[in-house]
C-alpha cells in the first residue's frame, strides 16, 4: 500500500515536472522568434570602394556611402565587419587606407579627419577643423605622409600636417581661399595642394592651381597655375602617382588633339602626346576628340611601380580602352608611355583595382593585382564582365544574370582578389552591391543597399486569410469568384488545407507553417534571394501581417511583408535610364475583400535629368504597372512644390486623386497664385473633384529659411472647361490668407500635413472628480517652427491651415537649432511635442530655486484643450476653422537624456489604447514612451486622490530612458530618420516601422495585450481540460441518476 | 493777462495729454475690407492701446491702391487687411462670406497677437458664424459690426524644472538650513529593538544530551 502511494506521488511528481518543463518550452515561443521584429543593417550606396588586405591574413572591403557610413565588409560574404555612422551634415569626402589604418575626412563647414583601426573600425585619433569663414565648399582631401604615421588634410581653408602624438596640427598653412583645394600628392619632401584656382579678371578660364609645401615645415615651396580650360574631376584629367618616376598630370583641352604631361613642380608642360602612340592606330580627329581618361590606380599614393592609366576613345562607331603605362626608356633614360592592354568597351564600366599591396603582401597569386575590368550588359537581363591585366585577351571573365527592372544598370565595378581568385564587385544605380566570380552566373554574394536611401512609406492592408483560396483563384480567374457556390467550396477547400496544416505541424505547438521567414530567406540560395519571392498577397487574422512599400531616393519601390522583413517585390524606376528620386509613396487603392481590382501604390518623384515631376502607378500586390501598355514613369513636364491626397476618387480608375500645387519662380515673381494639378487627370476625375462637398485648401512657404506661409484655396473649372479637360490642364486657387513671420524669424520646419482628420476615441479627458476637459481637435492644424533672429531662440506658433489664425504662440529664448541639434516636432489629436537644444541656466522665479542650470536636448508638450474649465465645451455643433475658439493650452517641459533623431507616435485602430509616443535616438536605439510620462498636467508636488484617480504620477524633469521600454531591444538602428505606425485589427497592437540608413520593424501594445491571449496561454491544456470535464459528466451523470433514483425509491 | 496765462497752461496741458496718450499708443491698424467684392475700402481703425479700441469710419474710405501683399480675390470670401501705420505690415484674412448672411450686426472680434516686447505678431480675425450658411437670406450690404478686441501675448515657453521647493521659515522669511540626514539606526531603532528581543528571547532551549523524541 506504501509503495503504491510512493508509486502514484512519484506519478504525480514526474507528471508536475513535465508539465513545468512544457511550460518552460512553450515559453521560448520559437513562432515569434525574427517575426514580431526584425531589423537590416545597412550603408548605403557607396561613393568608394577599396578592397584591401589591412593585414597578413585578413581583407575587408572599405566603404564610404553617400549616407554618410563609414563601413568594412567582408570580401568572402558582404557581411559587415564593422560601420560607423556620421552625423546627418557630415558628409565623407575622403577615404584612404594604409597599414591598418582608415583616413577619413568629413564635414562641410566644419571638417573632421578621422584616423581608425581598420580591423576593428575603433577611432585611433582624429581632429576637427571648427568653421571657418573662408571656406570654399568643396575644398578638402587628406592622405597619409608614407612611412611616418602622420597625415596632411585640407581642412576648412587651411592645408594641415596631422600626428596622432598631439592634439594640434604640427604646423597649418592658411590657403586664402584662392581655390577649391581637392587634391594631395605627396612626394618624399613636399606635398601638392591641387584644386580649381578661382578664376579673376586676368584669368577668367578655369586653370588648375598647385601649392607645393615642405613636409616638415609647412612653409609654400612654390605655387602657380597650370592647364587651361580644365578642371578637377574632367573626364579628360587624369593623375599618375610613382614614388619612382615622379608625379604627373596628364589632360586634354576641350577642342584639342594633343595629351599634356605636366610633372608636378614643374611650371610648363613636360612633354605633348599623340594618340597614334598610344592607341598604335591611325585615327580621325573627331575620333581623338571624343577621348577621355580614367584613373587605374585608385589609391595611387600607395604605387610603387609603373603608374598607369585607361584612354577610352571611339573609332567607326566602336568605343575602345586601352590601358597605358608610363616607363623610363632603358637607352635614353627618358620617360614614356607605352600601350598595356586593349579592348573593346561599348556601353561598359570600367573599373580597376591598381592596389600595391601592402609590405610583405604585394604578391597575391599569380594573377597580377593591377586589372582593369569592364562591365557591359550583354542582354536584356545580363551583364559580363572581363578582367584585363595586359594584351587584348581578358584574363578572366564572368557573367551576371539578374533582374535589371529590380536593381537597376550597373553604374560602377571594382575587381579584387580572394585566395588567388578574382572577384568584381559591382554596383548598380538601385542599390545592389554584388560580388561577382567565374564559372556562375549568380553573385557570390550581394547586398541590397536601396532601402538605405528610403524616403517615404506606406502600409498596405492585406486580406484575410480566410479568403486565401479566394484570392488564389482571383488571381488566375477572377470570373470563378461569380458563383457563390464556388465560392462556398473554395472556402471549404482553404478551411480544410490550413485545418490539415495545422495537425501536420503538431496542433500548432511546435511553430505554425509560414511564409517565407527570415530563416527561410537565409536557407535559399544566392540567386534565388536575389529575385524577390512570390508576391505576398494574403495578411493574417489580426492584421499583423501588411506590405509596407518603401520609395527610395534611388528609384527603388520595394514591398517589404511586415512579418520577416521578406520581400514581396521591387521595381526599379528610371527615366531614360537614370534613376527617379522618389519622394512619396501614396496607397490610392485600398485592398478590397471582395474587390476584383487590384489595390494600387502611386509613387512621386523627381526626374533626376529635368527635374521635373514623375509619377508611377503599380499594383501594390505584384508591383506590376497598372497599364502595361502604356510607360511606366509618367513625366507631368512641370516641378511641383507639393503633393497631398485628395478627398475624392478618380470614377474610372477607382483609385485616390492626388493634388500637386505648381509654383514656379515666375509666377512667385509675378506674384501669381499657384495653380493646383490632379492625377489621374481626366475630365471624369476633375467632375469628381469638384463633386467634393467641401473645398480643398493648401498652402505654401512651409519650407525651411521660409518668412511667409499663404494658405490657397482650390477653385474649379466652370462646366465647359471641364468637358474641354486635357491632361496636363491645372485648376486655378484662390488667395485666402498670408502668414507673415515676425521680422528676422525665419521659419525651421512645419508638421506634415495629418491627411484628414485622425479618428479619435475619447473627445475629453476625464478628471478625477469625474468632470470632463474637452480637447481641442482640429485637424488643420500645423505647428510652425522658426528662428529668431541672430540672436538665437526659437518661436512656436500653432496655425489653423484653412483660417490661417494663429491659434498659440510661444517662444523659447535660450533654444538653439543647428544641423547637429535639430527641432523636431510631432502632432497627435490635441497634443504637439517639439525637441530642441537648450543653452544655459534659466531665471530663478518664485519660491524655486534651480539646482543647476539645464543645458541640453529638452522635449516639450503641449496639450490643446477647449477650456480651462472642465466641463466647458464649444457649443456650436458642427467645427469651424473660422469660428473664434482659441485653445487652452496646458504645457511642460523634461529633459531628454539623449537627443532624439526621429519621433513618431502608435497609432491603434480606434485609439482607444494609449499611445506611445516613439523616439528615434541618436544612440541608435527606439524608444517607446508612455503617454501619461510626457503628460504636462503631471502635478509638482504629490498627486492628490483626483490626481491619483486620472493616473497622473509626480513630475520629474528627466525622462527616463529604461530599457525595457527600448523598442528595438539589442538592435543597433542606425541613422533613424522617420517613424511610421499603423494600426492592427487588434486595439491593443500597433505595427511600428522606424527607417533612416537601417530597417528596424516591431509591433507594440501600449496599454497591454488586453484583447488577446498571452502567449504562454495553453490551448492544449483548455482542450484537455474540457475534455476531462466531458467525460467526468458522462461518468458521473448515471450515477447521479441512479443516486436520485434511489433517493425517489427511499 | 490772467486769462492768457490760463489759456496757455490749458494749451500746454492738452499738448503734454496728447503726447502721453500718443505715447500709449502702441500701434494704429487701419482696417480694409471687400464687402463689395473685388474692391478694398477702409472701414475702420484698430489702435492697440490697453484695451484695443476699434473705431468705424462714419463715410466708406477710398479704394486701397498701394497694398503690398496679395489681397484674397476670392469672390465668395469676406476678407479684412489690416494695415499697421507704424511698421507697414499688413495682415490679410478672409472667411466665407455666407457667415454674415441674414445679421444687420454681425459679431467680429480681432485677436491681436503681441510679442513680449509688445511688437505686433499677428491678428486673427472672426465674424459671423457658421450656422449663418445655412440660411439663404443674403449678406445685408453694409453692416453695422458688433466689434471686440482683445490681446494675446506671446509667452516664454516652458522649461525643465529641475528644482526643489525651499523650506521657508515663516517667522524669519529666510530659507531653513536642511536637517543633517539619520542615520539608518536611528530612523529605524523602534523596528529594529522588537526583532532583536523576540529573537534574543523567543530562541528554543537546546535539547538534553541523549534525549529521543517520540
Amino acid at each position: 500500500m506504501l509503495s503504491s502511494i510512493s508509486l502514484s506521488k512519484a506519478a504525480l511528481s514526474v507528471t508536475l515536472a513535465l508539465s513545468g518543463l512544457s511550460s518552460v518550452a512553450f515559453g521560448l515561443f520559437p513562432d515569434e522568434a525574427g517575426r514580431i521584429d526584425w531589423h537590416r543593417a545597412q550603408i548605403g550606396a557607396p561613393t568608394k570602394l577599396i578592397p584591401y588586405m589591412f593585414n597578413a591574413t585578413n581583407m575587408g572591403i572599405f566603404a564610404i556611402t553617400s549616407r554618410n557610413t563609414l563601413a568594412s565588409l567582408d570580401p568572402s560574404n558582404g557581411e559587415i565587419f564593422w560601420r560607423q555612422v556620421f552625423d546627418s551634415d557630415e558628409p565623407i569626402k575622403a577615404l584612404r587606407v594604409r597599414d591598418g589604418l582608415v583616413l577619413t575626412l568629413s564635414g562641410n563647414s566644419e571638417s573632421h579627419v578621422r584616423v581608425w583601426d581598420a580591423s576593428s573600425g575603433s577611432l585611433a585619433w582624429g581632429f576637427s577643423q571648427p568653421p571657418d569663414a573662408n571656406f570654399r565648399r568643396g575644398s578638402g582631401a587628406a592622405e597619409f605622409i608614407e612611412g611616418s604615421g602622420d597625415a596632411v588634410a585640407v581642412v576648412g581653408d587651411s592645408f594641415v600636417r596631422l600626428t596622432p602624438e598631439q592634439n594640434t596640427p604640427v604646423w597649418e598653412l592658411p590657403l586664402n581661399a584662392t581655390a577649391s583645394y581637392k587634391r594631395i600628392v605627396v612626394g618624399e619632401k613636399t606635398a601638392f595642394v591641387v584644386g580649381d584656382a578661382r578664376p579673376t579678371k586676368k584669368k577668367p578660364q578655369s586653370r588648375l592651381q598647385v601649392v607645393e609645401v615642405d613636409l616638415e615645415t609647412g612653409a609654400v615651396v612654390q605655387k602657380y597655375q597650370f592647364a587651361n580650360e580644365q578642371a578637377m574631376g574632367s573626364d579628360r584629367l587624369v593623375f599618375l602617382q610613382s614614388k619612382e618616376y615622379g608625379n604627373y598630370v596628364v589632360w586634354r583641352e576641350k577642342k584639342s588633339i594633343v595629351w599634356f604631361v605636366h610633372r608636378l613642380g614643374m611650371h610648363e608642360p613636360e612633354w605633348e602626346l599623340y594618340h597614334a602612340k598610344l592607341v598604335q592606330v591611325e585615327l580621325m580627329p573627331e575620333d581623338m576628340l571624343t577621348s577621355t581618361l580614367h584613373e587605374v590606380d585608385f589609391d595611387p599614393a600607395l604605387n610603387q611601380d609603373l603608374p598607369r592609366f585607361a584612354m577610352t576613345y571611339q573609332k567607326d562607331g566602336k568605343t575602345k580602352t586601352v590601358v597605358v603605362e608610363m616607363f623610363l626608356k632603358g637607352d635614353s633614360q627618358q620617360l614614356e608611355m607605352r600601350k598595356v592592354a586593349g579592348f573593346r568597351s561599348d556601353g561598359a564600366v570600367l573599373g580597376s583595382c591598381g592596389i600595391a599591396w601592402p609590405k610583405g603582401h604585394k604578391a597575391v597569386g599569380a594573377h597580377s593585382e593591377r586589372a582593369v575590368v569592364a562591365v557591359r550588359s550583354s542582354a536584356a537581363d545580363d551583364v559580363s564582365w572581363r578582367l584585363y591585366t595586359d594584351g587584348k585577351t581578358p584574363m578572366h571573365m564572368g557573367k551576371l544574370v539578374y533582374d535589371r527592372d529590380t536593381y537597376g544598370p550597373v553604374v560602377s565595378a571594382v575587381p579584387y582578389y580572394v585566395d588567388s581568385e578574382p572577384r568584381v564587385l559591382i554596383q548598380t544605380s538601385g542599390g545592389l552591391l554584388a560580388a561577382l566570380a567565374q564559372g556562375s552566373n549568380a553573385p557570390v554574394w550581394f547586398r541590397d543597399e536601396s532601402l538605405a536611401h528610403a524616403a517615404d512609406m506606406a502600409f498596405l492592408e492585406l486580406a484575410a486569410p480566410v479568403s486565401s483560396a479566394e484570392y488564389a483563384a482571383k488571381a488566375t480567374d477572377p470570373s470563378v469568384l461569380g458563383s457563390p457556390v464556388t465560392r462556398f467550396i473554395l472556402r471549404w477547400v482553404e478551411t480544410l488545407r490550413s485545418t490539415a496544416s495545422w495537425v501536420t505541424t503538431g496542433f500548432g505547438i511546435f511553430g505554425p507553417a509560414s511564409d517565407a521567414s527570415a530563416s527561410g530567406e537565409a536557407a535559399r540560395s544566392v540567386a534565388e534571394q536575389m529575385k524577390p519571392s512570390s508576391p505576398i498577397v494574403v495578411g493574417d487574422h489580426f492584421g499583423f501581417r501588411k506590405l509596407s512599400i518603401l520609395g527610395t531616393s534611388t528609384g527603388v519601390v520595394a514591398a517589404l511583408s511586415t512579418q520577416g522583413g521578406v520581400r514581396s517585390w521591387t521595381r526599379f524606376l528610371a527615366e531614360n535610364g537614370t534613376a527617379v528620386s522618389i519622394e512619396n509613396v501614396f496607397v490610392t487603392r485600398a485592398n478590397q475583400a471582395m474587390s476584383s481590382s487590384a489595390p494600387l501604390v502611386t509613387v512621386v518623384g523627381r526626374s533626376q535629368i529635368t527635374g521635373n515631376t514623375v509619377v508611377a502607378t503599380l499594383n501594390a500586390l505584384t508591383g506590376e504597372p497598372v497599364d502595361s501598355g502604356s510607360q511606366l514613369v509618367v513625366d507631368l513636364g512641370r516641378r511641383h512644390a507639393k503633393v497631398f491626397g485628395l478627398p475624392a476618387v478618380d470614377p474610372e480608375s477607382n483609385q485616390q486623386l492626388l493634388g500637386f500645387v505648381y509654383h514656379d519662380k515666375q509666377q512667385q515673381q509675378q506674384q501669381q497664385n499657384p495653380q493646383l494639378g490632379i492625377w489621374p487627370s481626366s475630365a471624369r476625375a476633375v467632375r469628381a473633384f469638384c463633386g467634393i462637398s467641401q473645398p480643398v485648401f493648401f498652402d505654401l512657404g512651409d519650407g525651411s529659411g521660409s518668412t511667409q506661409i499663404s494658405g490657397y484655396r482650390a477653385l474649379c473649372p466652370k462646366d465647359a472647361d471641364r468637358d474641354a479637360w486635357a491632361q496636363d490642364s491645372l485648376l486655378s486657387a484662390a488667395s485666402e490668407w498670408v502668414f507673415d513671420l515676425p521680422a528676422g524669424e525665419t521659419l525651421i520646419s512645419a508638421t506634415d500635413y495629418q491627411h484628414g482628420a485622425q479618428s479619435t476615441a475619447l473627445l475629453g479627458r476625464v478628471l478625477g472628480d469625474r468632470s470632463v476637459l474637452y480637447k481641442y481637435l482640429n485637424p488643420h492644424l500645423v505647428t510652425l517652427a522658426t528662428r529668431i533672429g541672430d540672436s538665437g531662440g526659437i518661436a512656436i506658433y500653432l496655425i489653423d491651415r484653412v483660417s490661417g489664425a494663429l491659434l498659440y504662440s510661444t517662444v523659447h529664448a535660450n533654444a538653439r537649432v543647428t544641423g547637429k541639434q535639430p527641432f523636431l516636432a510631432i502632432q497627435s489629436e490635441n497634443r504637439v511635442i517639439y525637441q530642441f537644444w537648450q543653452e544655459g541656466a534659466l531665471e530663478v522665479s518664485g519660491a524655486k530655486r534651480h539646482s543647476e542650470a539645464v543645458r541640453g536636448f529638452v522635449t516639450v508638450v503641449a496639450d490643446l484643450y477647449e477650456s480651462s474649465k472642465p466641463d466647458d465645451r464649444d457649443q456650436s455643433r458642427v467645427f469651424s476653422s473660422y469660428d473664434l475658439l482659441l485653445p487652452h493650452v496646458i504645457t511642460s517641459a523634461y529633459v531628454s537624456p539623449e537627443p532624439a533623431t526621429a519621433l513618431g507616435v502608435t497609432r491603434t485602430g480606434s485609439n482607444i489604447s494609449t499611445r506611445d509616443v516613439l523616439f528615434g535616438l541618436a544612440s541608435n536605439k527606439l524608444l517607446g514612451l508612455p503617454d501619461q510620462m510626457l503628460d504636462p498636467r503631471r502635478p509638482r508636488n504629490a498627486p492628490t486622490k483626483d490626481e491619483q484617480a486620472e493616473g497622473l504620477v509626480q513630475y520629474a524633469a528627466p525622462l527616463v530612458l529604461d530599457p525595457k521600454r527600448v523598442l528595438s531591444h539589442y538592435n543597433s538602428v542606425a541613422g533613424i530618420r522617420r517613424i511610421a505606425s499603423a494600426p492592427t485589427h487588434l486595439e491593443s497592437t500597433a505595427l511600428v516601422s522606424a527607417y533612416g540608413l537601417d530597417l528596424f520593424f516591431t509591433r507594440t501594445s501600449p496599454s497591454g495585450t488586453f484583447d488577446q491571449l498571452s502567449p504562454s496561454f495553453s490551448k492544449v491544456n483548455l482542450v484537455v481540460t474540457t475534455m476531462a470535464l466531458v467525460v467526468g459528466c458522462l461518468l458521473g451523470g448515471p450515477m447521479v441518476r441512479r443516486k436520485l433514483t434511489n433517493q425517489a425509491w427511499a | 493777462m490772467r486769462v492768457l496765462n490760463r489759456s496757455v497752461a490749458l494749451l500746454l496741458l492738452c499738448s503734454l495729454a496728447c503726447v502721453v496718450a500718443e505715447s500709449l499708443v502702441l500701434d494704429t491698424l487701419r482696417v480694409y475690407d471687400n464687402l463689395n467684392p473685388g474692391i478694398y475700402t477702409q472701414r475702420g481703425e484698430l489702435i492697440l492701446t490697453d484695451p484695443v479700441q476699434y473705431s468705424s469710419l462714419a463715410i466708406q474710405g477710398s479704394p486701397i491702391v498701394d497694398a503690398d501683399t496679395k489681397l484674397p480675390e476670392d469672390p465668395s470670401m469676406y476678407a479684412v487687411l489690416l494695415k499697421s501705420q507704424k511698421t507697414d505690415s499688413q495682415f490679410a484674412l478672409s472667411l466665407p462670406r455666407c457667415r454674415l448672411n441674414g445679421e444687420r450686426k454681425p459679431k467680429e472680434t480681432f485677436v491681436v497677437h503681441m510679442g513680449q516686447d509688445d511688437s505686433l505678431l499677428h491678428v486673427h480675425y472672426s465674424a459671423g458664424s457658421s450656422e449663418n450658411c445655412k440660411n439663404t437670406q443674403i449678406p445685408v450690404e453694409s453692416p453695422a459690426f458688433s466689434t471686440s478686441a482683445v490681446v494675446k501675448r506671446r509667452v516664454q515657453g516652458p522649461t525643465p524644472e529641475l528644482a526643489m521647493a525651499a523650506n521657508i521659515d515663516l517667522s524669519t522669511g529666510k530659507e531653513k538650513e536642511p536637517e543633517p540626514q539619520k542615520s539608518f539606526l536611528v530612523k529605524y531603532w523602534y523596528y529594529i529593538v522588537p526583532i532583536v528581543l523576540l529573537l534574543m528571547l523567543g530562541g528554543e532551549e537546546p535539547q538534553q544530551e541523549g534525549n529521543t523524541r517520540r
